[in-house]
C-alpha cells in the first residue's frame, strides 16, 4: 500500500463515519482534512488562523453534532500520519535548527484549532520524529552542535539552552559529552581572549578562570544539571585554563622569551609553575627554536640582534626551566649559526662587559646598531653574578619527603633499613630541586661563554680590544667600566683554570701592558717635573712583545723624520728614558702614535684634527714642500705605502688635501672649494674608492691568510687522504699556531677549497671529500 | 699652512741597547734569544713575569747575552765553574756597557766563589764527557 493509499482510505473511513451521522457535514469535513494537511501547502492553513467556514466547521464537528471517539481517533490518525508523510518526504533537506523549528510549528499549527491531541501524545509523536531526524539527518545534527557552539561563544545562553534541551530531547537523553565539548571550546575562546596579551600579570590563569566562574558557571551548571559546588569538574576547568595557557605561551613563545623580555617576566614565572611535564617542556623549547631559526637565524640580522636575542632567551630559559636542562639547546642550536660570524666574539665582549657604545670600533655602525649594541649590554649587565633569582625559591625547599625522621613507635634499625635500602629512585621531573644547589653558582656568564669553541677566543679577542684601547688612551687612567671588565675578565678566565701555558701567557699580557702604562705614567710625571720637558708630549712606554696582540710592532724599525721642532721634543724624550732606563733605548712608532693637530689655512679656516702620527706626518710633509707626489711621500717620510695613501685619502676627504689628476700630485688646499657639488662629488667618489677598496683589500687578506694555511691543508692530505671540508676546518683549528693564524669560517674553508679545486690543487671526490690532485 | 702639534701621544716601545747591535734592518722575530731560555732578550726569563727593571739583561765580556736571573742561576750550578754556557770562557760581565751597570755587585759574588783548581781546559772537558758517558 502506497503512503497515498493510506492517506486516501483514511480520508474515506472519516467520510464514512460522518456520512452515517450527518452527511450534510461532510463538505466540512473535507475542509477540515485539507486546512490540517501539511502535505498541501497551496490550501492548508499556511500559519493563518482558519477562515471562519473552516472555524465552524472545527467547532461543529468535533464540539457539537459527532462526538464518537473512534471519529476523533481517526482524525488524529490522519493528521499525525499526513505529518509523518510530510515529515518523511522533507527532513533530509533539514540543515539548520531554524529549518527544524519552523517545521515543527508548522506541523504545531493546525493542532492549536483542531485540540485532539493531549499534549503528551503530540510531545511523543513530535520526540519521536525529533530522533529519527537527529540519526538519519548527521549533516544537521553536526550544524545543531556547531549552532550550539557559536551561541555559548556569544554568550547567548537563552537559545543555546533551548537548542540543548532540544537535542536532549531528540536523543532522549541528557548529552554531557556534547556539552562538555562547547564548554571546553569556551574555555579555549575565553583564556585566548584573557590571556594572550597579559604578559605583565602573574595570576593570569586563576584570573581569567574566577572570571569565567563567575559569568558562565551557573549557567553551564543547569545545563549540565550538577552542583555549583562540584569541585571535581572545577577542578578540571582549573586544569583546562591551565592547558590553555601553555598552549597559548608556546605559540607566542618567542614573543615572550625575546621581544616582550623582561616585562614578560610574570607570565614566565607563571608559565614555570604550570609547566610540569618533560613533554611540555620539550614543545615549548622546540617551538622556541623553530621561531628563533625563523626570525633570528638569517643573513639579514645583525650579530648583535642575534645575540641580544640569544641572551634573553637564555634568562627567559632558565627562569621556567628550573631543571637547567633545556639552555644548552638553545646553545647547541645557535652556536654553529654564531660561529659563522666575525663581529661574534667582540660584540659579545663589548656587550659583555659593558664597554660604552663608543668603544665600538666598527665604521658602519649605525644608531639602531648603537641602541641594540647597548640593549645588549644592558642585559648581561651583571651576568657575572650567581643566578639565583629563578632559583631561590625552590633552592629553599626543605626535602621533608626525603630526610630520614625518626618514628619512636618502631625499632630504629627497621627504619634506617627501610630509609636507605628501600630506595626508589625519583621521577625524572623532581630531580631539579635537588639539583638546584649545585647549579645555582652557575653564572649567566659562563653560560654565554659556552657558546663559544673555547675561552681562548674570548681572551684573544678580548687583548686585541685591550690593546687597541690602551695605545689609544690620552692620559693612562682607564674608564672605571674597562676596570671592571677587566677584573670580570680575570675572574672568569683566570688562568689558575688553564692548562696552555699559552692561554696563560695571554691573561700575563694584560698585567704587563697594565704595568707599562703605570711605569709611563711615572716617568712622563718624572721627565715633565724633574726634567722639564714639554708637557705638550704625554708618552707610553711599551714592552712591544707583549703588546703584540695586533702584530702591529712588528714592522720593520725605521726612522721616519719628524717636523723639527716635534723631532727635538721627542729625541729629548729618547734620550731621557736612556738615563732613567739605563741600557734601554727607544723606537717610535707613528702609527700607534696619537697627535692633537691644529691648522690654519690660508682662507682663515682654523682646524683641530686629532690623527695617528703618521698621517700627520704626510700633511707636514706636504705643508712644509708644498706638494708631492705618492712616491716623493713614501721616501721622504720613511712610512710605508699603505699607511701613505691612507693618510693622504683621509686628509683628501677632509678637504684639507688637493689631488691633481693631472700631475698625480696632492697639494694643500689653502682656500675651500666654494664649488659644493664638486666637492660632493669628490667625496662621494672618494667614499666608492673607499668602499671597492676595502672589499679588494679584505678578499686580499683572506686569500694572503689561506695561503699561509695551505701548507697545513696540503700536509693533512698527504697524511690522510681525503677529507671533509668540515674535518678540514676542525683540524686547521686545532692545528695552526696563533702566529698564522687561522680565522676562516667553515662556508669561507669550503669556498677556499673549491677555489682550491678549480686550480687544480686539489680534487673532488664525489662523497664531497677533498684530496690532493695527483 | 700653518701646522701646529698641540699634543703628541707617542708610543715608544723600548729594548735593551746592545752595543754593536744595530738592529736597523732586522725584523723583530729574528731578534737574538738568550742563551740560557732561548726568550728573546726584550722578553722575561721563565721565572719572571715582567720584563725590564724585574728582568734585565746582562752582556758577558765573550758578548754573550743572558737575562741576569738565567746567568745566576747557571753561575750557582756546579758544573758552571764560572764559564760562560756558550762559549766555555771564563765568564764576566762586559765593563762600560750601560747595561751591565747595576748588575755587576749581583754577579760579582758568583763569580769570586771558590773554584776547583783550575784544570787544564781539555781535561775540564774530558771530565764532562765522561760525566755524561757515566749517566
Amino acid at each position: 500500500m502506497t503512503l497515498s493509499d493510506e492517506g486516501r482510505e483514511l480520508s474515506e473511513q472519516l467520510h464514512s463515519l460522518l456520512h452515517d451521522v450527518d452527511s450534510s457535514l461532510e463538505d466540512d469535513l473535507e475542509g477540515i482534512l485539507t486546512w490540517v494537511n501539511p502535505n498541501e501547502p497551496g490550501s492548508n492553513h499556511q500559519m493563518r488562523p482558519p477562515s471562519l467556514r473552516v472555524k465552524s466547521a472545527i467547532k461543529s464537528l468535533l464540539n457539537g453534532v459527532v462526538t464518537s471517539e473512534s471519529f476523533i481517533d481517526l482524525l488524529g490518525k490522519y493528521m499525525i500520519f499526513q505529518t509523518r508523510k510530510h515529515f518523511f518526504l522533507n527532513y533530509q533537506s533539514l540543515l539548520y535548527f531554524k529549518d527544524v523549528q519552523k517545521l515543527e510549528r508548522y506541523y504545531e499549527f493546525p493542532t492549536r484549532y483542531v485540540n485532539i491531541f493531549s499534549s503528551e501524545e503530540w510531545c511523543d509523536e513530535m520526540s519521536g520524529l525529533r530522533n529519527y531526524l537527529i540519526r538519519q539527518n548527521s549533516g544537521l545534527k553536526n550544524n545543531i552542535q556547531l549552532r550550539l557552539e557559536q551561541l555559548v561563544h556569544e554568550d547567548d545562553f537563552d537559545m543555546a539552552c533551548k537548542i540543548y534541551e532540544w537535542l536532549c530531547q531528540a536523543e532522549g537523553r541528557l548529552l554531557p559529552e556534547i556539552l562538555v565539548d562547547v564548554l571546553l571550546s569556551k574555555v579555549k575562546l575565553f583564556a585566548s581572549k584573557n590571556m594572550n596579551s597579559a604578559w605583565t600579570q602573574r595570576f593570569t590563569i586563576m584570573e581569567a578562570y574566577n572570571l569565567f566562574v563567575t559569568n558562565y558557571w551557573s549557567v553551564f551548571c543547569r545545563m549540565l544539571q550538577c552542583m555549583e559546588d562540584d569541585h571535581e569538574i572545577t577542578n578540571e576547568i582549573y586544569r583546562c585554563f591551565e592547558e590553555e595557557f601553555i598552549r597559548i605561551r608556546t605559540s607566542q613563545v618567542f614573543d615572550i622569551f625575546v621581544t616582550g623580555f623582561p616585562t614578560t617576566k610574570p607570565t614566565l614565572l607563571e608559565l614555570r609553575s604550570v609547566l610540569k611535564t618533560s613533554v611540555k617542556y620539550t614543545e615549548l623549547i622546540t617551538e622556541f627554536l623553530y621561531q628563533f631559526e625563523s626570525k633570528m637565524l638569517n643573513p639579514s640580522i645583525t650579530t648583535a640582534e642575534i645575540l641580544l636575542s640569544y641572551v634573553r632567551a637564555i634568562k627567559s630559559i632558565l627562569i621556567v626551566d628550573v631543571s637547567f636542562r633545556y639552555f644548552q639547546l638553545l646553545t647547541n642550536f645557535v652556536r654553529p649559526y654564531l660561529m659563522e660570524r666575525h663581529d661574534t666574539v667582540a660584540t659579545f665582549l663589548y656587550a659583555m662587559l659593558g664597554l660604552d657604545a663608543s668603544d665600538l670600533s666598527s665604521k658602519n655602525s649605525t644608531s639602531t646598531h648603537m641602541s641594540i649594541a647597548s640593549q645588549l649590554s644592558a642585559e648581561l649587565r651583571g651576568s657575572h653574578q650567581p643566578i639565583s633569582s629563578s632559583t631561590a625559591e625552590r633552592g629553599n625547599l626543605p626535602h621533608g619527603k626525603h630526610a630520614l625522621s625518626m618514628n619512636p613507635y618502631e625499632p630504629a634499625y627497621q627504619q634506617i633499613i627501610d630509609y636507605y635500602l628501600h630506595w626508589n629512585p625519583e621521577p625524572a621531573d623532581s630531580i631539579q630541586a635537588n639539583n638546584d644547589q649545585a647549579l645555582i653558582s652557575k653564572e649567566l656568564f659562563d653560560i654565554i661563554v659556552e657558546l663559544f669553541d673555547s675561552k681562548d677566543v674570548i681572551v684573544r679577542e678580548f687583548l686585541g680590544l685591550f690593546t687597541r684601547k690602551l695605545l689609544g688612551l690620552r692620559g693612562y687612567k682607564l674608564e672605571s667600566n674597562w676596570v671592571q671588565s677587566l677584573k670580570v675578565v680575570k675572574k672568569k678566565l683566570d688562568f689558575k683554570t688553564y692548562s696552555s701555558a699559552q692561554e696563560f701567557s695571554n691573561i700575563n699580557n694584560i698585567d704587563v701592558m697594565l704595568r707599562d702604562v703605570k711605569h709611563s705614567e711615572e716617568l712622563c710625571s718624572l721627565m715633565h717635573e724633574k726634567l722639564g720637558l714639554s708637557d705638550r708630549i704625554i708618552p707610553k712606554f711599551v714592552s712591544y712583545l707583549f703588546w703584540n696582540a695586533h702584530s702591529d710592532f712588528s714592522a720593520l724599525p725605521k726612522d721616519h723624520p719628524l717636523p723639527k721642532e716635534l723631532e727635538a721634543d721627542i729625541n729629548n724624550y729618547k734620550k731621557a728614558y736612556t738615563n732613567v732606563k739605563k741600557g734601554r733605548k727607544l723606537r717610535l712608532h707613528p702609527e700607534q702614535s696619537i697627535v692633537e693637530l691644529q691648522l690654519r689655512l690660508a682662507d682663515g679656516r682654523d682646524l683641530n684634527y686629532e690623527v695617528t702620527l703618521d698621517e700627520a706626518l704626510v700633511l707636514s710633509y706636504l705643508s712644509s714642500n708644498g706638494d708631492g707626489t705618492v712616491e716623493e711621500i713614501v721616501k721622504q717620510t720613511n712610512l710605508d705605502i699603505s699607511q701613505v695613501e691612507k693618510s693622504l685619502k683621509f686628509w683628501v676627504k677632509s678637504s684639507i688635501l688637493r689631488y691633481s689628476t693631472e700631475t698625480s700630485r696632492y697639494s694643500v688646499e689653502e682656500r675651500q672649494n666654494v664649488d659644493v657639488k664638486h666637492a660632493v662629488e669628490r667625496q662621494s667618489s672618494s667614499e666608492i674608492v673607499n668602499a671597492t677598496d676595502s672589499v679588494d683589500l679584505q678578499q686580499q687578506q683572506f686569500i694572503d691568510s689561506m695561503q699561509k694555511v695551505l701548507p697545513f691543508i696540503k700536509g693533512m692530505l698527504t697524511n690522510l687522504g681525503s677529507l671533509k671540508a668540515d674535518k678540514i676546518h676542525s683540524f686547521l683549528k686545532m692545528a695552526v699556531p696563533k702566529e698564522i693564524g687561522y680565522s676562516a669560517t667553515p662556508s669561507q674553508l669550503q669556498l677556499y677549497l673549491n677555489a682550491l679545486v678549480e686550480e687544480s690543487k686539489l680534487v673532488k671526490t664525489p662523497n664531497g671529500a677533498f684530496r690532493l690532485a695527483k | 699652512m700653518q701646522l701646529e702639534f698641540k699634543k703628541v701621544y707617542p708610543v715608544f716601545s723600548w729594548s735593551w741597547d746592545i752595543p754593536g747591535d744595530d738592529d736597523a734592518d732586522r725584523e723583530i722575530g729574528d731578534e737574538d734569544l738568550c742563551g740560557i731560555c732561548r726568550v728573546s732578550y726584550n722578553g722575561t726569563c721563565p721565572g719572571c713575569k715582567y720584563p725590564g727593571d724585574n728582568c734585565p739583561l746582562v752582556i758577558g765580556e765573550c758578548n754573550h747575552n743572558f737575562h741576569v736571573h738565567c746567568i745566576q742561576q747557571w753561575l750557582a750550578t756546579p758544573t758552571a765553574k764560572g764559564l760562560c754556557p756558550m762559549c766555555r770562557q771564563q765568564f764576566s760581565l762586559k765593563r762600560g756597557v750601560a747595561i751591565n751597570e747595576g748588575q755587576v755587585e749581583k754577579l760579582a759574588n758568583l763569580l769570586l766563589q771558590p773554584r776547583p783548581a783550575a784544570l787544564a781546559a781539555d781535561d775540564q772537558d774530558m771530565m764532562m764527557d765522561q760525566e755524561f758517558a757515566v749517566r
